[in-house]
C-alpha cells in the first residue's frame, strides 16, 4: 500500500531541521514543505484544543482504578506471599524432618547429636535462604509477614511434639536474624529422662533373658548355666551398639546411630 | 508539561491522590484524545478513559522522567487503538468516525457540499487530510506533532528503526504537500 509522492525525492533533500520545523507547524521557506506545515498546524490546533467532553467521568474511572489497584496490590501481595510459602515449604519440611530425626537420635548423645542436628539444620536453612533470595528481591515489604508465617506454620504443625517442636520453631524463628548465641538444647533434659527409661528397659530385658536362659538350662539339667546368660551385668544398662539391645527403641536411639 | 513538579506528582498519583491523577490527566488527555481522533478511533473518548485507567494501573511499574512518561502513556494509547481495531475487525464492523459519517450523510454530493458539511464539524478537514497517509505515516506524524515524541521514542513505540521513522515522516509531509497541491491549496 503506498502513496507515491511526487515530493518524495524533494523531501529527501530537505534538511532535517526544516522537517522538524514543518512538524511543529512553522514556515520553512520551502513551498511544498510549507503547505504540509499548514496542515500540521491545523491538525495541532483542531486535535489538541478540544478537551475531552467526558473528563469528569474519566477522572472518576482513574480514581476508582487507583483504589482498586491498592486492593489489587494487596491481593497480589497475598498471592506472592502464598507462593513464597509454597516455595519455602520444601526445604523447610526437609529441615524439620531432618531436625526431628536428629533430635530423636540425640537421646543418648545429646551434645554431639545436637551439634550435628544444628549443622544439618543450618545447611538446610542456608539452602532455603539461597532459594528464597530472588523472592526477597520481589518485595521486602512482605518479608516480615512471610517470616512470621513460616514460624507460625511450624508452630501449628502437629507432626512434631514437645521439645522437638520447640526446637524446630526456635530454629525457624532465629534463622532470619542469623543469631549466633549459645546453643540451647531444650531436649537435653528430656533425653536424660529418656536415657534413664532406656536403661531401665535394658535392665528388664537382661533380667528376662537371664531368667529365660536359666529356665532353659534347668530344663536341660545343665549345671553351668551361669556362663551362658548372654545379657549384660546387672545394672550396667544397654551398652552402645550392643547386640541384643535392639528390643528397645529408646535404646537403639541411644547408641548414636541416629545420624544420617 | 508539568515540569519540575512531575516527580512529586507522579509519586502522589502512585499513592492514588486524586489531585495528582487529575494533574496528569489535564496535562496529557488532550493529546491522547487528539491522537485517537486523528487515528479515527471509533470511540475516542471511551478509549481515552481506558488509556488513563491503564496508566493508573501501571504507575507502580513505571520508572523514568516526564518525557519517558509521555512516551509510555502514548504506547498504552497506541496499544488500545490496535486492540480496538482488532476488536472491530472481529466484529466486522465498519469503523466510522462521526465526522466521516457526517460527510457521508451529506451525501455523495459534489466535493464542495461534502467539504462544507465536514468543515462544520471543525476538525473535519485537517483530519480527513490524514487519509492520504499510510497507517505508519499517520502514526508517525501524529506521535511527532501531537505527542511531541522524539524520533527515537516513536521508533521504540512503533518497533521500528529511527531511520525508518525519519523516512516515514518525510514521506508523510510529502504526501500532504502533494495532496494539498491537488486540492489547489497554495
Amino acid at each position: 500500500m503506498g502513496h507515491p509522492s511526487d515530493y518524495g525525492d524533494e523531501m529527501d533533500r530537505v534538511h532535517p531541521r526544516l522537517i522538524d520545523a514543518a512538524l511543529q507547524g512553522r514556515e520553512t521557506g520551502e513551498p511544498a514543505l510549507d503547505r504540509a506545515a499548514r496542515v500540521v498546524a491545523d491538525l495541532r490546533r483542531v486535535l489538541l484544543e478540544e478537551p475531552p467532553s467526558e473528563a469528569a467521568g474519566h477522572l472518576d474511572a482513574m480514581v476508582t482504578a487507583a483504589a482498586d489497584g491498592a486492593r489489587g496490590s494487596s491481593v497480589l501481595s497475598k498471592r506472592r506471599s502464598g507462593r513464597r510459602r509454597r516455595l519455602s515449604t520444601l526445604p523447610l519440611a526437609a529441615a524439620l524432618v531432618l531436625g526431628a530425626g536428629l533430635a530423636w537420635g540425640a537421646v543418648g548423645l545429646p551434645e554431639r547429636a545436637t551439634e550435628t542436628a544444628e549443622e544439618a539444620l543450618g545447611a538446610a536453612q542456608e539452602r532455603k535462604d539461597a532459594f528464597s533470595k530472588d523472592e526477597e528481591a520481589a518485595g521486602a515489604a512482605t518479608e516480615e509477614t512471610t517470616h512470621g508465617d513460616e514460624v507460625s506454620a511450624v508452630a501449628k504443625d502437629d507432626s512434631l511434639k514437645g521439645c522437638e517442636k520447640g526446637q524446630a520453631v526456635s530454629a525457624v524463628a532465629s534463622s532470619k536474624g542469623n543469631k549466633q548465641g549459645p546453643v540451647h538444647d531444650p531436649c537435653a533434659k528430656g533425653s536424660e529422662a529418656a536415657g534413664q527409661d532406656a536403661s531401665a528397659k535394658g535392665k528388664q530385658t537382661a533380667e528376662d533373658a537371664r531368667a529365660a536362659a536359666k529356665a532353659k538350662q534347668e530344663a536341660k539339667g545343665d549345671a553351668t548355666v551361669e556362663d551362658h546368660g548372654g545379657g549384660p551385668p546387672e545394672g550396667s544398662g544397654p551398652p552402645a551398639g550392643a547386640p541384643g539391645n535392639s528390643g528397645s527403641s529408646a535404646g537403639s536411639g541411644a547408641n548414636g546411630n541416629g545420624k544420617p | 508539561m508539568i515540569g519540575q513538579a512531575f516527580g512529586s506528582t507522579l509519586q502522589a498519583a502512585r499513592d492514588g491522590e486524586p489531585s495528582a491523577l487529575e494533574a496528569l490527566y489535564r496535562d496529557l488527555a488532550p493529546a491522547v484524545l487528539g491522537y485517537l481522533r486523528g487515528q479515527r478511533a471509533v470511540e475516542p473518548e471511551d478509549l481515552t478513559s481506558e488509556v488513563f485507567v491503564g496508566m493508573v494501573r501501571g504507575l507502580d511499574g513505571f520508572r523514568g522522567d516526564e518525557r519517558s512518561f509521555r512516551s509510555w502513556l502514548f504506547s498504552i494509547a497506541h496499544r488500545r487503538l490496535i486492540d480496538e481495531r482488532r476488536r472491530l475487525a472481529r466484529r466486522r464492523e465498519d469503523a466510522v468516525d462521526p465526522s466521516d459519517l457526517a460527510g457521508r450523510l451529506a451525501g455523495s454530493a459534489v466535493g464542495d457540499a461534502e467539504d462544507e458539511a465536514v468543515a462544520r464539524l471543525g476538525r473535519g478537514w485537517a483530519v480527513r487530510t490524514l487519509d492520504v497517509l499510510t497507517e505508519d505515516q499517520r502514526s508517525v506524524l501524529l506521535l511527532r506533532i501531537l505527542a511531541d515524541l522524539s524520533v527515537e521514542d516513536v521508533a521504540r513505540l512503533l518497533v521500528k528503526r529511527p531511520g525508518a521513522v525519519k523516512t516515514l515522516q518525510r514521506r508523510a509531509l510529502a504526501s500532504l504537500a502533494r495532496h494539498l497541491e491537488r486540492q489547489g491549496v497554495s
